[in-house]
């Protein structure tokens, strides 16, 4: 049977390509019947050779969405879902539980929102590289998830646009830490290690810093206009984010100091 | 560029962004600027929340979340959008009339619109009047009619899904329907009796028929 070939071009203007391997798995059960289909289609142990990849099942669903098969999309959706929740929940592992359930079902949505347009073909890349699109979707979803949680909680949002700089940078400057204690520190893995757990004393802006700068390692300032940095992120100054920072690792230091036994 | 078409190269973009490294870095970040500066403030927005997600650690929260509720919901989102996309299928996408009302109206006489899509003028007869089970069709049967009559597969299939049609063109009424459906034959049977169908186009339906006939009998 003829594949249905990927219209979709990159940025680049190059045609998305399905692997190799995606190809021949749906040339090789595109003709199946259910009742072979559906077993192996259920197959979730990766080193089969009658494993399905999840690139394969997108197709699959579309196909048989665009003949509307509706009970084989749905069957084969219910196994991509499951597939997917996992991976899905260990990325938003920070989230509370509330949270993380309408995060998994926002991705979902987006995720099949994609698969089902037969109008369009954004969702091509789906059968190209399909975990990159759903490590891209759950990022988006948590971005919107932390946005919104700050907002609920009334604290200051992730989000940089809603910093303004003028007020905020006086009420820092009143507070500041005094200028011989704004050593721009670098923490050893170890310590971040150590430190990672004790993140969640932070409030919002002063842990997205503090990952911003010791995990992401961004600069704090740049002479690079380009170059993206910490205090054109927060829409602050310099000094009001070494101020933090500093903050940070005090606030951090008691915690560790109350943790060891 | 519009504000969609905007959107969609920005996914575009982070698709590949994403695809080229596991972890985000200030390098990975500089550089994917450069090469795009014009989405250079949803670059720097993105990596932060890429780097949190990584980093930040697991909530204190101590509910679990069930998998199998998970999963339930995500069906259930499924299902919604089959619904809401059928809806508005049926409203801005009126069905074909018939295959020949279809195949006229382009100027195609039923000789021509059986050649084009490899039957015989019976074998279109009996598909234009839903006499044939719509499991038991293969997808190529469709495809060839959709390319003949201009139409899409979806329109075609949303066609032969449909109740049988009698000879003067009115649908059985719904007392009739149980009977109609046993009146209703398989796709290859109905090649297979075909004598005004050429040998040449017999063989190449019935070459399809091993995987096609057992999806049949599975509905």
């Amino acid at each position: 049977m003829h594949i249905q070939p990927l219209t979709h071009h990159n940025n680049a203007g190059e045609l998305y390509q399905r692997p190799n391997i995606i190809t021949a798995q749906i040339q090789n059960v595109i003709e199946l019947p259910p009742y072979l289909l559906f077993p192996r289609a259920r197959i979730s142990d990766s080193e089969s050779p009658d494993f399905l990849k999840e690139e394969c099942l997108v197709y699959l669903i579309r196909e048989y969405h665009r003949r509307r098969e509706e009970a084989l999309v749905n069957d084969l959706a219910e196994i991509l879902i499951r597939r997917s929740t996992g991976i899905i929940q260990s990325k938003l592992v920070s989230l509370t539980a509330d949270a993380k359930q309408d995060a998994h079902s926002d991705v979902i949505a987006k995720l099949f929102d994609l698969i089902l347009d037969m109008e369009n073909d954004r969702g091509d890349f789906l059968q190209v590289r399909y975990w990159v699109v759903i490590e891209r979707l759950t990022i988006d979803v948590f971005r919107r998830h932390c946005r919104t949680l700050s907002q609920k909680k009334n604290t200051i949002s992730i989000s940089p646009s809603v910093f303004s700089n003028s007020h905020d940078d006086q009420m820092q400057a009143r507070n500041l830490v005094s200028g011989e204690t704004l050593a721009d520190t670098q923490l050893s893995v170890e310590e971040l290690m150590l430190l990672q757990d004790g993140l969640n004393i932070l409030d919002e802006q002063h842990k997205v810093a503090f990952i911003l700068r010791h995990y992401a390692s961004w600069p704090i300032e740049s002479h690079d206009p380009l170059e993206p940095t910490i205090s054109q992120y927060f829409d602050k100054t310099p000094r009001t984010i070494r101020n933090w920072l500093t903050q940070v690792e005090k606030q951090l230091e008691r915690w560790r100091q109350n943790e060891q036994p | 560029m519009n504000n969609r078409e905007w959107r969609k190269d920005l996914e575009d973009v982070l698709n590949e962004y994403v695809a080229s490294s596991s972890n985000p870095s200030k390098e990975l970040l500089s550089e994917w600027i450069r090469r795009y500066p014009e989405y250079r403030q949803e670059i720097i927005d993105f990596t932060a929340s890429w780097s949190l997600m990584n980093h930040l650690p697991p909530s204190p929260d101590i509910q679990e979340v069930n998998e199998e509720t998970l999963v339930l919901r995500g069906m259930s989102i499924v299902q919604n959008l089959l619904h809401q996309q059928k809806q508005a299928l049926n409203r801005s996408n009126p069905s074909l009339s018939g295959l020949l009302d279809e195949g006229k109206k382009q100027g195609l006489s039923i000789r021509v619109l059986a050649e084009r899509s490899i039957m015989s003028p019976a074998l279109i007869r009996k598909l234009d009047r839903r006499l044939i089970r719509f499991p038991s069709i293969p997808s190529k049967a469709i495809e060839r009619i959709a390319q003949a009559i201009s139409a899409t597969d979806s329109l075609v299939i949303h066609y032969l899904q449909g109740e049988p049609k009698s000879m003067a063109g009115a649908r059985y009424r719904s007392s009739e329907r149980i009977s109609s459906s046993k009146e209703q034959e398989d796709f290859f049977n109905a090649v297979r009796e075909d004598l005004s169908m050429e040998e040449e186009q017999r063989r190449y339906w019935l070459a399809l028929e091993s995987h096609d006939e057992s999806r049949g009998n599975e509905e």
